[in-house]
């Protein structure tokens, strides 16, 4: 702990921020223009300095102040103390590690898969998706395995989980309700049949190769549900010794992983699409962060995967206390003789390891469908929000409205409805419904001239509205989870990992590989489309 | 030659080996041992990348998992304890990183001979971590006696190839 000395960690790391934002909004304003700026430019950053200023100089001077602070008066032992002012330092330190993938490694390796390309006959930036998040969690690992988390920063980097539990509420208010209802109901389906199925094949293996309950509790628990998270909820119930617990650990850590970095590019090479990649990464990497990880390397610009994988995530959350209850109960059948008094309490089971965040993500759902977020004549449809106000600036061009005249006259078009949308369209100059403008779209397939496509498309973006109060939730949103995922790849120790062993092993790469294949072809049979 | 030994066990193989070795020298010099567990520090941080439940279960599962390696370690010392019958044995646990709290308990203690166990080439029903046995003779306060996988050979042997070395 840096409780009781007085440390200008925080303040030294505020001040970088401050100077750095500082440097940065000098050279917008053409001030000095300087080296900072040519590597932007080199680096095509550019764009990004308005979001790099606005958060360096809020993290900088909060940090600051509390660095001002923490050199004053050391931190004390308080619960406020310990909770807001000593991880100041680390978590500035996190938010620089964020900026530096973010801004600089991910252009970095984006043009050096471009420059490599020749020489290998691939990218190798986008087939690995070295994306910041990618980045962001491979710096922690590696950081953590080779010089360590200094004392300074401990504190800070297990902020992670909170930044994590924020980045789940605030994705809360990116769904529809029908996006919601869609999800839930596959997401529900296929978490049942894998969270039972995994469960009762680790179970069985536990039987087959003679382990010791506890430990066939906690890692049935952990191969089912959600990784360590489900292990940790599990091991006080079934009683696990101190070495089931560092088995099964490490072997949930080591199959995450694997999982981790194996997915995304494997998706990529067979091509699925968000949602499919969602509901596989969701359904088939064990720990809970992990997922949110692999959702956000295989697709970072676009939140759809995101939103798949977190829908799916979340129910296998739920699922937690239920799992937990039913090993309880499989437990206490065995040990009859040793304590037949301890009855299992099933409310308080639930009640005690319902994860609350989960609440916070609804409450944030409920808030959003209810349209506070968003203007008033703005409507989610699929992955845009709409707003069909006439205004000028939506309609199309004179000479585009007399091709898609042309085209209704050729008489192409044999579908009354889309003909009729795009009469409509030529009446209005612009798209005014939802129902509209998925029919322009479709009228993309009666054409195969790309001119003609482009003026389609045209038309449905130029309706497309970017609700302003969502977007600046969405990039605090990504902050979180980069900032998060930096936090947890620094707890991804080998030393945890060694742990694995034993039979435990044998039956977690049993149990880890069934399920990522399995689940990976169910995925792929079954899911198609998009959301 | 020896008043007070300090045997540093985790109950694995390789640590029953260092125990014998104790209870022999022990008796050779009617010396008292100083048995040593340590929880490794690194424990702690087991659950590292758990993040999504309150900290009440948290506290639940690092209760159980704090009384689960304490009732561990002191099976461990207790079985010691058994074995040495005849000498004084004090037990100690502590948490910590293994080699820092060796030295320092053998510091504190005023041990003049540290025994602790060569690595298991079997499966150790115990935490992994590894021991640096360099860092442990840098700034261990007396001499580090490492009991390997080899056959015994006798106590007093161990003792005279220990004495020539300490003159050297």
């Amino acid at each position: 702990m840096n409780g009781e000395k007085r440390s200008p960690a925080a303040l030294i790391v505020g001040i970088i921020l401050l100077v750095y934002a500082l440097l940065l909004k000098r050279h917008e304003a053409a001030a000095i223009p300087g080296a900072l700026m040519e590597l932007m430019n080199y680096l095509k950053a550019g764009k990004t300095v308005d979001t790099q200023v606005g958060v360096g100089i809020w993290a900088g001077t909060i940090i600051s102040l509390f660095g001002i602070w923490n050199l004053v008066q050391p931190a004390m032992k308080s619960k406020f103390d310990m909770v807001v002012r000593a991880p100041m330092a680390g978590a500035g330190m996190m938010i620089i590690l964020a900026y530096l993938c973010r801004f600089y490694f991910e252009p970095l390796f984006k043009l050096w898969g471009k420059a490599a390309e020749p020489a290998l006959g691939f990218n190798f930036a986008t087939i690995f998706g070295l994306n910041y998040i990618l980045l962001g969690v491979l710096l922690g690992l590696i950081w953590v395995n080779t010089i360590g988390v200094p004392k300074w920063m401990q504190s800070g980097v297990k902020t992670a989980r909170l930044a994590m539990k924020m980045g789940v509420i605030s994705l809360g208010a990116m769904y529809s309700i029908t996006e919601l209802r869609y999800l839930g109901a596959m997401s529900f389906t296929m978490i049942t049949i894998f969270v039972m199925g995994t469960a009762i094949l680790v179970l069985w293996l536990s039987q087959m190769m003679k382990i010791a309950r506890p430990l066939a509790g906690v890692l049935s628990a952990g191969m089912a549900v959600c990784g360590v998270s489900a292990a940790v909820a599990a091991a006080p119930v079934v009683k696990a010794r101190g070495i089931d617990m560092a088995y099964s650990i490490g072997m949930l850590l080591l199959v995450g992983v694997v999982g981790l970095f194996t997915f995304p590019p494997i998706a990529r090479i067979v091509g699925m699409n968000e949602l499919q990649f969602g509901a596989w990464a969701g359904t088939g990497i064990l720990n809970s962060a992990q997922v949110a990880a692999a959702a956000l390397i295989f697709d970072p610009n676009t939140i759809e995967t995101l939103k798949v994988a977190e829908i799916f995530n979340i129910t296998r959350i739920l699922f937690l206390p239920f799992i937990v209850i039913i090993l309880a109960i499989w437990f206490a059948k065995g040990e009859e003789e040793a304590e037949a008094g301890t009855k299992v309490n099933l409310g308080r089971i639930i009640v005690d390891k319902f994860p609350i965040f989960v609440l916070g993500f609804l409450i944030m759902f409920a808030l959003s469908s209810t349209g506070v977020f968003t203007p008033k004549d703005h409507v989610l449809h699929g992955k845009h929000f709409y707003s069909f106000k006439i205004d000028e600036k939506k309609e199309l061009r004179t000479r585009d409205l007399k091709k898609v005249q042309a085209f209704i006259e050729s008489g192409a078009v044999t579908d009354p409805k889309i003909k009729a949308a795009l009469e409509k369209l030529v009446a209005d100059r612009q798209i005014t419904s939802v129902e509209q403008t998925d029919l322009v779209l479709k009228a993309q397939d009666f054409t195969k001239d790309k001119d003609l496509k482009k003026v389609f498309k045209d038309a449905d973006k130029k309706v497309q509205a970017k609700p302003k109060t969502l977007e600046v939730m969405r990039e605090y949103m990504m902050w979180f989870f980069a900032f998060g995922l930096i936090g947890l790849g620094m707890q991804i120790t080998w030393q945890t990992i060694r742990q694995a062993g034993g039979k435990a092993a044998t039956i977690g790469v049993i149990a880890g590989i069934t399920k990522a294949v399995l689940s990976f072809f169910v995925v792929w049979l079954f899911i198609k489309g998009t959301i | 030659m020896f008043k007070r030994i300090l045997i540093a066990t985790h109950g694995t193989e390789g640590a029953k080996k260092a125990e014998s070795y104790a209870i022999g020298l022990a008796r050779e010099f009617g010396a008292e041992i100083h048995g040593l567990y340590v929880i490794h520090k690194d424990l702690g941080s087991l659950v590292g990348i758990e993040w999504l439940h309150n900290s009440h279960v948290r506290m639940e599962f690092y209760r159980h998992a704090e009384s689960e390696f304490n009732r561990r370690a002191e099976e461990v010392l207790e079985a010691f304890r058994e074995l040495a019958t005849g000498i004084e044995v004090t037990p100690a646990i502590r948490v910590g990183d293994p080699v820092e709290v060796i030295a320092d308990e053998a510091r504190n203690k005023g041990a003049d001979l540290i025994i602790i166990g060569g690595s298991s080439n079997g499966r150790s029903e115990e935490y992994k971590a590894k021991v640096s046995l360099k860092k442990l003779s840098k700034i261990a306060p007396c001499p580090v006696l490492i009991a390997n996988n080899t056959s015994m050979i006798s106590a007093r042997e161990v003792v005279w190839s220990l004495a020539r070395q300490i003159k050297n």
